[in-house]
């Protein structure tokens, strides 16, 4: 066993990187200059990278070593967060096997979600507010929220809560709407939108809306605010469901009662690292200051790693005032994705932190060395659709050229930042099969059949049976809510999946019953599994009436939700659910064979290709006239000549440079921008190394 | 942090057949001090249900193995449940714990506390199945055990076999023990290890002069000449291991395998299972071998650098020692207790004023205090008159009575009173199931003989009588009185002379007050006012004193006299010079009533001359046991008849009598 050590006295030396290095990096690579200097630093820092410097894996080079200290003699630990459960499972198969003890108490690692909510979120409304918080799930609570308000809004003993949020719908109504009809629905999903925002802040007892600093209605008297308070004692004490943004607040608020908690935090994690801060949100970033960063500044050693040039998923639109800019800022430059001719047309769209990209790829394919130069294709309105054709032809063009691996191992991909869905320009433009995907993970459907249906699809993923059994169990749950059966143990309140096995387990006259009903449960779920939902749902129906009676109900309320098979859900079920079509959105150049996944900008996030078409789009209006800008063609034409992003470009233009900073670092080989012909100035492009091609004629016809 | 409440539902005797648990309403709950506490009682109080339902919750450092059991559940209850709750944690000790932390009060008073629970439903026979959780509400999150292991206790059990914990053995306590201590923590590399691998190679040298351990780095032998002068080995030792190499070659086939003796690879922690503690050289008895456990284990809790609980549970404390050791144990809990008792530091600190590390590595709580908490168990007076007052809990029936200030109707003066008169005798009273409380010998003497007479044995009923020796009746009563919640359910009597001179004694004193010049029934009233509550209940003779009522009284007075004349006699015998009573009883009754009769006898035979009441009650209570008095005599109202009163009174509960 190892000797426990004093974290305080930990260094990291030339012994400790070799070791990462063969863990991390295959035979004969090394850590450079400029990252040992990131990995051997442990003092509070931001780490800004450049796209494809590898700064996951020199984090994880770090933690690696830092585990080898572990366990610390104080019992302190480390703590690792990032934004989702995807990210930390990565972090956990690449190092996992090495340092297990890392993903143990007293150390952290997860999402910056799931840390708000079990070390402040979850204590502050035991301790506080008397509650256990059940369910931390956005789409539940607005699901609550929603359904509790529609009930009230307009309810004269209740003040007609409705009218809080009316005004402020009914004047962009009135604006927009071409006819009473979609005057009212304006104004109806307007109110719905807020209301599903809304929430109490248990600190001033106002209420108000997230992300909305001034109070909708404070304490008072008044019938509404008592409703509405009401309302949100019944769901968070109550029900104990909340949402994300509501899991910040209650952490604000459990560090502004109980401020030792900021110490405490300290000296359980001495060591905090961020992967991908660019994703933090105000909220993300302002908690974990104030945790870390507090008056007590000899506590934790914070290290905050990303590119603040990606920040594409944050919602903030001027994120200057998020970070505070720390003293000690190290940088990676060198990108080991993009070749020296992408980096250099990468650079000038950096937003902050303006570092020249060393493009290190230059791997040498049959005696040349990788540097392509970046090529622009010009359409126009007849070719807009053959823009990706080109882009095929293009890369076939290379490959025979030797200057793009034939094996290439990253995909081809056409990227966009807006899909074209809403009547604008987008990627609908280019290719017009692009299907703007529809099916996420939706917890709650309107009809029972829709529960399996899409528990079937579920089940095609890697986890079987336990989404399948989920889906069931969901769908079961909200019939017994809807016919009003509570809580068992709480006796008032929603009955959970684990109240209700509880329940039937503990109760003597049912004991059969549950073990007759967990066998149900698995052959239901083995055979929607095997495809046979059709088959299932009839037995699932029998079978409710009987669960209803063991508390003394009949099926009545629900029998819409158990019988319906609604068309419309279902004709969307019908394509979601058969994977005969899939709905993958790839490109099949009917010319070259040559396969282009389509997608936006934000969903490739993260990724490398082998090369990447960059289409523009259409996104807002600045200005007016001729002078308007839209599209990135538009509002980065300087950016396009190399010039760098001035500081005081407009909140749009910083909005679109990011884009084009993700999307055009991307490739490891060949970058293409398409540009309408009306937006094109040719001398922009030119002069800065770029290829023109003009999507009229074919490919063949550019110049090399 | 310290253990400051123990809550129980539905745990062994501790329960009610609700299978509702009302969370607010404990079937127990027992709240401790910071330092020492005490628990008192007799066989079956509960005193070690509530050490088990702690080390259920928390387990020891020894490693016990301990589970709940079918058993543990109140009779026809399914469920039950047990919470410990811990406050004052310093932040060092919180950082553990801040997922699972619960806050009470706000900003800067919001101060932090742990509550730990155990909470199992029994379904028919099958395995019971919890975990130990925590949190501020009442289903807790689950507690990692590595969290867990952080509060651990530190338990010796009762009738410790210290012999066999401290004898070199695999995994002993000893070696626990020591490798949990600073000097052996984590070093691998330890001085010990070395030693142990040159033991090891000179063993193997006795076979063959010139072995050499493979990974030794010394070029030159340190030991080898000093214990082998003769190279190479002679031969009957050389003989041995030729001869086992012969065997092996039959076996094995020629070569291929060489025989060596060698001693099993030694990590530290083997070295220490080799340790045995002793004092000098000699065979100890069992007291010394559990004292030296008990500072085995004791060692344990004063290490410095370790920020979880530091809590002792000891059961029994005075098995196996001593009362003189039993005190002196005692003295050195009750002092570690208040911090008077310093730990030692850190290896490397220095004195920084800025840091004072020194309050941290000695586990300083906010009242400056340092030491570790001790929850005890005893049966012993000796223990019980020792320890301060307010860190006892009497165990009775049902109910725990804790005697600190909040819960006791004593005021500080009279916790610092009782503290200097409660010896060893007079701490009989908290083991008792009745208490008589008595001003003087006499009654001390008199009344377990007049109980016998009356058909009450007050040893087998478990009756203490307490003679406190002066009148300070009230502080005694009070022990027994609480502010809030449950009456002790021990039945109080206090004796006490009525004080009041019979009108006979103005024959003496003419303006002395007699009885005709008080109201006697308010007099009485007041007195026993002053004293009653709860189950206090005072017992005031008819008249004057004691003696004098017994005086009163027809068939006793006979007897009385009859002590008086052996009481003198006794004297007499010792030197002193008093004149014997000569005349018979009966002249000495020759014309007097009753009333005169007793007058005379005590203030004529007992106080004029000085006779020691003491000697006096002993010839007494012998004469009671006489076969020819029976209990009406002594119930005589204008006589001892109050006596009776008092015992019938401590023995109601009795209902095995």
């Amino acid at each position: 066993m190892r000797s426990s050590m004093s974290h305080q006295t930990i260094t990291i030396g030339d012994e400790d990187i070799t070791y990462a290095e063969s863990v991390l990096l295959h035979k004969g690579q090394h850590f450079d200059d400029e990252r040992r200097r990131f990995i051997r630093n442990l003092e509070t820092i931001d780490l800004q990278a450049v796209p494809g410097s590898g700064k996951t894996t020199a984090l994880l080079a770090k933690l690696l070593i830092l585990a080898k200290h572990l366990p610390f003699e104080d019992g302190a630990g480390i703590l690792v967060l990032s934004h989702t459960n995807a990210a930390i499972d990565r972090i956990a198969e690449q190092i996992g096997p090495h340092c297990p003890r890392l993903f143990d108490y007293p150390n952290f690692v997860g999402t910056i979600q799931n840390f708000v909510d079990q070390f402040l979120a979850q204590p502050y409304a035991e301790s506080y507010l008397n509650t256990r918080l059940g369910t931390i799930d956005t789409e539940t609570y607005q699901n609550e929220i929603w359904r509790r308000f529609q009930i009230i809004q307009w309810d004269e003993d209740r003040g007609k809560p409705g009218g809080l949020l009316w005004p402020r719908h009914a004047e962009a109504a009135k604006r927009q709407a071409k006819s009473e009809d979609e005057r009212g629905r304006i104004i109806r999903e307007g109110i719905e939108r807020d209301a599903k925002n809304m929430y109490l802040d248990f600190g001033d007892k106002a209420i108000g809306l997230f992300r909305d600093s001034k109070a909708l209605l404070k304490e008072s008297a008044n019938p509404k605010y008592i409703a509405l308070r009401h309302l949100f004692k019944d769901i968070v004490i109550t029900e104990g469901i909340i949402c994300y943004a509501y899991a910040y607040h209650l952490g604000s608020l459990y560090i502004e009662k109980a401020p030792q908690v900021k110490r405490l935090l300290q000296r359980r994690f001495p060591f905090v690292f961020v992967d991908e801060m660019q994703d933090m949100d105000r909220e993300q970033c302002g908690i974990l200051e104030s945790i870390f960063r507090g008056e007590d500044l000899s506590g934790s050693i914070y290290q905050r790693i990303g590119d603040k040039n990606q920040a594409i998923f944050s919602q903030e639109i001027s994120l200057d005032d998020i970070w505070t800019n720390r003293e000690m800022v190290l940088t990676l430059k060198g990108s080991y994705r993009l070749s020296p001719a992408i980096a250099n047309v990468v650079t000038p769209f950096a937003t902050t932190d303006r570092i020249q990209i060393d493009g290190r790829n230059t791997s040498n394919i049959n005696g040349m060395t990788n540097n392509i130069p970046p090529h622009v294709f010009v359409f126009d309105e007849d070719s807009k659709g053959r823009v990706i054709e080109n882009f095929c032809e293009l890369t076939k063009k290379f490959t025979k050229a030797g200057k793009i691996p034939k094996d290439h191992k990253y995909p081809f991909k056409a990227i966009a930042w807006r899909k074209g869905d809403d009547g604008k320009f987008g990627l609908k433009d280019y290719w017009n099969d692009y299907e703007a995907e529809a099916v996420r993970s939706k917890t709650h459907h309107a009809y029972l059949k829709s529960y399996l249906d899409f528990g079937r699809q579920e089940g095609w993923k890697a986890d079987g049976l336990t989404n399948i059994h989920k889906k069931i169990m969901g769908g079961l749950l909200k019939v017994l809510r809807i016919e009003g059966i509570v809580n068992p143990d709480r006796k008032e309140g929603y009955i959970s999946e684990k109240s209700l096995m509880k329940y039937l387990r503990e109760t003597k006259a049912h004991a059969c019953f549950y073990d007759k009903f967990k066998m149900k449960l698995f052959l239901w779920s083995r055979d929607i599994y095997q495809g046979h939902a059709d088959e299932v749902y009839p037995h699932i129906k029998e079978f409710i009436p009987e669960l209803l009676q063991l508390f003394g109900k009949q099926l009545d309320r629900a029998s819409h939700f158990v019988n319906d098979e609604s068309r419309r859900e279902h004709l969307q079920d019908a394509n979601a659910s058969t994977p005969a079509k899939p709905r993958d959105n790839i490109y099949r150049c009917p010319a070259t064979g040559i396969e282009v996944h389509v997608g936006t900008v934000h969903s490739v996030k993260g990724e490398t290709h082998t090369a990447t078409l960059y289409m523009e789009s259409y996104y807002m209006k600045d200005g007016r006239g001729p002078k308007a800008k839209s599209f990135e063609s538009q509002r980065l034409k300087d950016q396009f000549d190399g010039k760098c992003l001035p500081d005081a470009a407009g909140d749009r233009t910083k909005q679109s440079a990011r884009m084009v900073y993700v999307g055009f670092s991307r490739p490891t080989h060949l970058l293409c921008f398409a540009v309408h012909k009306d937006r094109f100035d040719e001398s922009k492009f030119r002069n800065n190394g770029w290829k023109v091609v003009y999507a009229f004629e074919r490919a063949n016809a550019s110049g090399e | 942090m310290y253990l400051s409440s123990l809550k129980l539902w539905n745990f062994r005797k501790y329960g009610s057949s609700a299978d509702e648990l009302d969370l607010s309403k404990p079937d127990l709950e027992v709240p401790f001090t910071q330092g020492l506490n005490v628990l008192i009682g007799e066989n079956d109080s509960g005193k070690t249900t509530i050490i088990d339902a702690i080390k259920i919750v928390l387990h020891t450092h020894s490693g016990e193995w301990i589970r709940l059991l079918p058993e543990d559940f109140y009779k026809p209850a399914n469920r039950l449940r047990i919470e410990c709750r811990f406050d004052a944690l310093s932040d060092e000790e919180a950082m553990h714990f801040v997922e699972w932390l619960g806050m009470e009060g706000e900003a800067k008073n919001a101060k932090p506390y742990l509550k730990v629970m155990v909470d199992a439903t029994k379904k028919g026979n099958e395995r019971l199945h919890y975990d130990v959780r925590a949190g501020a509400d009442d289903e807790g999150h689950r507690l990692d055990a590595e969290a867990r292991d952080y509060l651990l206790t530190t338990y010796l059990k009762p009738l410790r076999d210290a012999k066999t914990e401290l004898v070199p053995k695999r995994n002993s306590r000893l070696s626990q023990i020591l490798s949990g201590l600073q000097a052996f923590k984590g070093k691998e590399e330890h001085e010990l290890s070395r030693i142990s691998k040159c033991f090891e190679c000179l063993l193997r040298m006795y076979f063959k002069r010139d072995h050499k351990d493979r990974n030794c780095t010394e070029k030159e032998c340190r030991y080898r000449d000093r214990f082998y002068p003769e190279r190479p080995a002679p031969n009957k030792e050389e003989a041995i291991r030729t001869n086992l190499q012969e065997m092996l070659d039959d076996f094995f086939g020629h070569g291929d395998y060489q025989a060596m003796f060698g001693v099993m690879p030694r990590e530290l922690r083997n070295i220490l299972e080799q340790f045995k503690l002793s004092l000098s050289d000699e065979e100890l008895g069992l007291g010394s071998q559990n004292l030296l456990f008990i500072a085995a284990e004791l060692l344990n809790l004063r290490r410095p650098n370790w920020s979880g609980l530091r809590l002792a549970l000891i059961e029994e404390l005075e098995a196996h020692l001593h009362p003189q050791a039993q005190m002196r144990v005692i003295e050195y809990l009750q002092e570690t207790a208040e911090g008077k008792v310093t730990i030692e530091k850190k290896e490397n600190e220095q004195s920084d004023p800025k840091n004072d590390t020194s309050k941290e590595a000695a586990n300083v709580n906010e009242n400056g205090r340092q030491g570790f908490q001790t929850i005890l168990t005893t049966h012993s007076p000796n223990l019980g008159s020792k320890v301060k007052l307010e860190n006892i809990i009497i165990c009775h029936g049902m109910h725990v009575f804790p005697m600190g200030a909040e819960y006791t109707r004593l005021e500080e003066p009279d916790y610092a009173f009782l503290e200097r008169f409660l010896d060893a005798t007079k701490a009989n009273l908290f083991f008792a199931k009745g208490v008589i409380i008595v001003e003087g010998p006499s009654e001390e003497l008199i009344i377990p003989a007049m109980a016998k007479k009356a058909g009450h044995d007050l040893t087998k009923a478990g009756i203490s009588i307490v003679n406190i020796g002066n009148k300070a009746f009230l502080r005694y009563a009070k022990i027994f009185q609480r502010k809030n919640g449950s009456a002790m359910g021990i039945p109080v009597a206090v004796v006490t002379d009525l004080d009041i001179k019979p009108d006979e004694y103005k024959a003496v004193e003419p303006v002395a007050n007699t009885e005709k010049d008080y109201d006697l029934n308010a007099k009485t009233n007041a007195k026993a006012k002053k004293y009653d509550g709860q189950k206090v209940k005072t017992f005031i003779s008819p008249h004057w004193t004691l003696e004098y009522c017994i005086g009163r009284s027809k068939a006793l007075c006979a007897l009385l006299h009859q002590a008086v004349k052996d009481a003198i006699d006794e004297i007499r015998k010792d030197g002193k010079s008093v004149a014997a009573i000569t005349e018979t009883y009966e002249t000495f009754c020759k014309g007097k009533d009753q009333k005169n009769i007793a007058f005379d006898l005590y203030q004529k035979l007992i106080r004029d001359k000085s006779i020691s009441k003491t000697i006096v009650a002993q010839h007494l209570a012998a004469a009671l046991q006489e076969p020819n008095l029976c209990e009406t005599d002594l119930a005589d109202r204008d006589s001892t008849g109050y006596l009776i009163d008092a015992i019938k009174y401590v023995t109601s509960n009795n209902h095995d009598r």
